[in-house]
């Protein structure tokens, strides 16, 4: 296998990151939701509480995209 | 299927380097000017005279372009005040600003449609537009510095009014509660959150940049239309909200 | 990509100018602004409350007064109203009395004239009889003694 080749798969890898974080954030949101459908009159501390929690879990996914864009544009495929 | 081939890797660096435009010279420096720089004068421009021109003659019972002005300046005052709580006077001008700069920042690729530096060229004979490349209006934020500089500028705020609202001497004792333990872990974070800061909105912005990208190229026509909505409009003004409630956040806990 | 340079110097001196410019012409005068207007309109719906109680009280006050005055009035209607029926009994009472003596007294001269009438008729009554009777018997019959018959028998017709 190529270096390439080798660059390419870890890139992947990297940008795989992102589907556990949408399991973790649709696991979050369907808290957030259940919370508000339970207590109304709480939505917008529940809607702060959960975009922080998404924005860092979020984060995760921005690092595996970064860095297999950085591995696929600096690195000669 | 090589990237190459289709020139998209060439095309893509290509987009994400700042270009300069021009220089500046200064006592015999010279400055480089980017896009992205003069991009964000245009933001810059733009925000300055609208905000000037809103909010003259403002009168006791709201009307017509001063409720817009006070629904902006209400929704950052009540938004800091919510997240910081006491000392949110400090910082709603600051947030407010960051939310402006970043929702016009991101979105601006919506405005393309004004001509380019040729045509402005042909018309105006200026020779300061054949400078300015056709459809630059491209989001500032994709460039890394951008967001890095918003970050670093944001933690600058935190530790500034952190040490002019604790006083120093309670600054330097809150990096030693509860336990002196947390001390390098309460340093690492002046290095963690600007990073995190920076690289969520710059990957969101390039993300969305990207995926917009490979729209125009393969399908140019009818489907970028309403993904646009989505990856210019929403999304923009998400990591805007995004961006300064992490960065009241920040500011919360440096004062508290 | 991650080229850092001169526009990471520029973005923070750009942020820095738009944040005091913006401070300066959008969010301080707008946040003085807001916070003034809502102070004065505060101000004002309490001086509101404050004079719409006061006119309250006011009213009521005034609501107290006239229904007194109404009641003073209507007590001293009554008042006037009995006094004019005692005046108005006792004036009647005193007309009653008066036209009742002054009825006694032409009652009384009505029978005084009546006897004097009486009286005085018996008299030329019994002088024309006399005078009558002298000139049918043509003697002096006007003595004493027939004068009394005369007088007797008058008394004894008219009591008859």
């Amino acid at each position: 296998m190529s270096t390439g080749g080798v660059i390419a798969i870890a890139a992947a890898l990297y940008a795989f990151v992102g589907a556990f974080v949408g399991i973790g954030i649709g696991f979050a949101t369907g808290k957030a939701a259940e919370a508000t459908a339970r207590q109304p009159e709480a939505a917008d501390k529940i809607r702060n509480v959960t975009l922080l929690g998404c924005a860092l879990a979020e984060a995760a996914a921005i690092y595996g995209f970064v860095i297999a864009l950085v591995l696929l544009l600096i690195y000669k495929v | 299927m090589d990237l190459g081939q289709l020139g998209l890797r060439e095309k893509l660096i290509e987009e994400l380097y700042a270009k300069e435009l021009f220089n500046i010279n200064l006592f015999g420096w010279k400055i480089p000017v980017a896009d992205t720089v003069v991009v964000m004068w245009i933001i810059m421009a733009f925000l300055i005279i609208t905000a000037f021109l809103l909010t003259r003659q403002m009168k006791p019972v709201p009307r017509g372009k001063q409720n817009l002005v006070e629904v902006i300046v209400g929704f950052f005052n009540s938004f800091s005040r919510d997240v910081v709580g006491h000392h949110w006077r400090v910082f709603a001008p600051y947030v407010g600003t960051v939310a402006l700069f970043l929702a016009f920042a991101n979105t601006i690729s919506l405005f393309n449609f004004i001509p380019g530096g040729d045509y402005l060229y042909k018309v105006t004979g200026l020779n300061f537009f054949q400078h300015i490349p056709d459809n630059f209006l491209k989001p500032p934020t994709r460039n890394i510095n951008i967001p890095a500089s918003l970050a670093v500028l944001t933690m600058g705020v935190c530790i500034f009014e952190g040490i002019a609202i604790k006083k120093p001497k309670n600054w330097l004792r809150s990096f030693f509660e509860p336990s002196p333990i947390v001390f390098p872990f309460k340093v690492f974070d002046y290095f963690i959150r600007p990073a995190s800061l920076t690289l969520r909105l710059f990957g969101n912005i390039l993300g969305a940049f990207i995926v917009m990208e490979l729209l125009y190229l393969t399908l140019p026509a009818l489907l970028p239309a309403p993904l646009s909505i989505y990856f210019d409009i929403f999304d923009g003004f998400l990591q805007a909200y995004i961006f300064v409630f992490l960065s009241l956040f920040y500011m919360a806990e440096a004062v508290e | 990509m991650f080229d850092f340079g001169p526009s990471f110097l520029w973005v923070i001196v750009n942020l820095l100018v738009l944040y005091f410019i913006l401070k300066i012409i959008l969010f301080k005068p707008v946040t003085e602004f807001m916070e003034n207007r809502s102070i004065s309109i505060e101000k004002d719906l309490e001086n509101a409350s404050k004079s719409k109680a006061e006119a309250e009280q006011l009213r009521q006050e005034r609501m107290q007064k006239l229904l007194s005055l109404e009641d003073e009035t209507e007590q001293i209607l009554r008042e006037a109203h009995l006094k004019a029926q005692k005046e108005y009994e006792e004036i009647i009472n005193a007309a009653y009395e008066r036209a009742e003596s002054l009825m006694a007294k032409a009652e009384e001269n009505i029978a005084a004239q009546r006897e004097e009438m009486y009286k005085n008729l018996r008299n030329e009554i019994v002088s024309l009889a006399l005078s009558s009777a002298s000139k049918v018997i043509e003697a002096n019959m006007d003595n004493k003694a027939n004068r009394a018959l005369v007088d007797k028998f008058i008394k004894e017709e008219g009591a008859a």
